[in-house]
């Protein structure tokens, strides 16, 4: 939940000036205790955080302003319901924002990421299930394999080390083969690709810093770099 | 639970929230929803799909604010006014306002105050006449009141409305509950003969 009640200086006092007015007012209360109510039924949280996420929507200097505005010149007609209206409003938007949205899907965390390790076939399951996470997958594959691209670019070393990374990861060779395939023990493979791969995440790191945003946000993603040739 | 005369449970109407806001199958939907939940007095559930529809948009603000007053309405809460007076703030048609008028004249009757109910109706039905809520509420008005004439004058005065309206008008009278004494009265026999007719 967001709080958004942050002033500073002149606006300071002035806002605090019109919500002390405000405050006066029972009719101003009553109001702010009626959405407040909402909050705590609709959230499940005290009334005290409810009452601050109240005051956190219509505590913006130019929310204040305006809602102070409308309620002294609707004090003076004695018709307060639009005043109460917009006030409502305010933290039904400022609710709506932070909503979970509609068909969302949230990501595992590490317990259910831990679950999803034991259960064959989950993994597919939630990316065949969020169109969103199955778009966010394919941009990480596009970008890896430019970056792969780009990283054989740099040299003899780097291009036998993309071809390296290439076989073991983009198609999923394991080590047994490889080591038939390129005619070194196995040990000494693995050596080769934890040094092939500590050098493409420092070429990440230094010339694709995006990506890099990318697949630390994305971390808890069972190995991205493995799904890519999926 | 004690039922009250024009019980928000027993005597909502879909079908006048139908009339305004319900514009999409969607929002038909959760508003049936919701009125079923109402019915069934599954009150928490109320309270949670009520904020999700209303968060989600799948119900228009004047009837999340018209189901809030009736939820506080059935909770005794004094915050059923302040729904209604936002309710009445947001509706925009003459058909609107006689909805909030219906439900503002369900409170009065349940703090206790016919006559205000009483005027509210008659203010309301003179700008949207036929309006088989306020018809009632009107009637359960006057016989708090004990104005019998204005009783007799009333129902007499429903030649004025449609069959369909009438049709309507007596299946809701002779399902409120409190209106018994108006049941036997001449003129509700006369109503109900015009009903048989038709």
């Amino acid at each position: 939940m967001e709080h958004r009640y942050v002033l500073t200086g002149d606006t300071e006092i002035s806002c605090k000036q019109q919500l002390g007015e405000l405050f006066e007012d029972p009719g101003f209360l009553k109001i702010i205790e009626l959405i407040t109510k909402e909050v705590v039924r609709f959230w499940s949280v005290p009334p005290e955080a409810a009452r601050g996420f109240v005051l956190s929507a219509i505590g913006e200097p130019e929310t204040m302003a305006c809602i102070h505005d409308t309620w002294s010149r609707a004090k003076q007609t004695g018709k307060l319901g639009l005043a109460k209206v917009i006030i409502r409003r305010r933290v039904i938007d400022l609710l709506r924002k932070d909503a979970r949205p509609t068909h969302h899907y949230s990501l595992p965390g590490a317990a259910d990421a831990a679950e999803l390790e034991r259960m064959p076939g989950s993994f597919d399951e939630l990316l065949q299930r969020d169109p969103r996470v199955q778009l966010e997958l394919q941009q990480v594959i596009r970008m890896v394999r430019g970056a792969l691209a780009c990283f054989a670019m740099q040299g003899q070393v780097q291009r036998r080390q993309a071809q390296l990374l290439h076989r073991y990861v983009l198609d999923d060779v394991d080590y047994s083969e490889l080591a038939v395939e390129l005619a070194s023990p196995e040990g000494a493979l693995r050596v080769r690709v934890h040094k092939a791969m500590l050098a493409l995440r420092k070429h990440i790191r230094e010339c694709h810093p995006e990506l890099e945003e990318l697949l630390e946000r994305d971390r808890r993603l069972r190995r991205p770099l493995r799904a890519a040739c999926t | 639970m004690q039922s009250y005369p024009c019980d928000p449970e027993v005597g909502e109407d879909i079908s006048g929230d139908e009339r305004t806001g319900a514009r999409s199958s969607r929002g038909l939907t959760a508003l049936h929803r919701l009125h079923i939940l109402l019915r069934e007095r599954r009150h928490r559930e109320v309270c949670d799909e009520l904020a999700r529809a209303e968060l989600a948009g799948e119900i228009s603000e004047l009837h999340a604010l018209i189901l809030q007053s009736l939820l506080a309405m059935l909770e005794g809460s004094e915050l059923a006014g302040d729904y209604l007076e936002m309710a009445e703030a947001v509706a925009s048609s003459p058909c609107e306002l006689a909805i909030v008028a219906e439900h503002k004249a369900t409170h009065d009757l349940l703090q206790g105050d016919p006559f205000a109910a009483a005027e509210r109706c008659l203010a309301t039905l003179d700008l949207i006449y036929q309006t088989e809520g306020l018809w009632n509420h009107l009637l359960v008005a006057l016989d708090r009141l004990g104005e019998l004439e204005a009783i007799d004058a009333t129902l007499r005065g429903f030649a004025r409305l449609d069959d369909e309206c009438v049709a309507r008008l007596v299946q809701w009278l002779l399902a409120e509950p409190h209106l018994r004494g108006i049941r036997c009265r001449a003129a509700f026999r006369e109503l109900l003969k015009r009903r048989a007719v038709g």
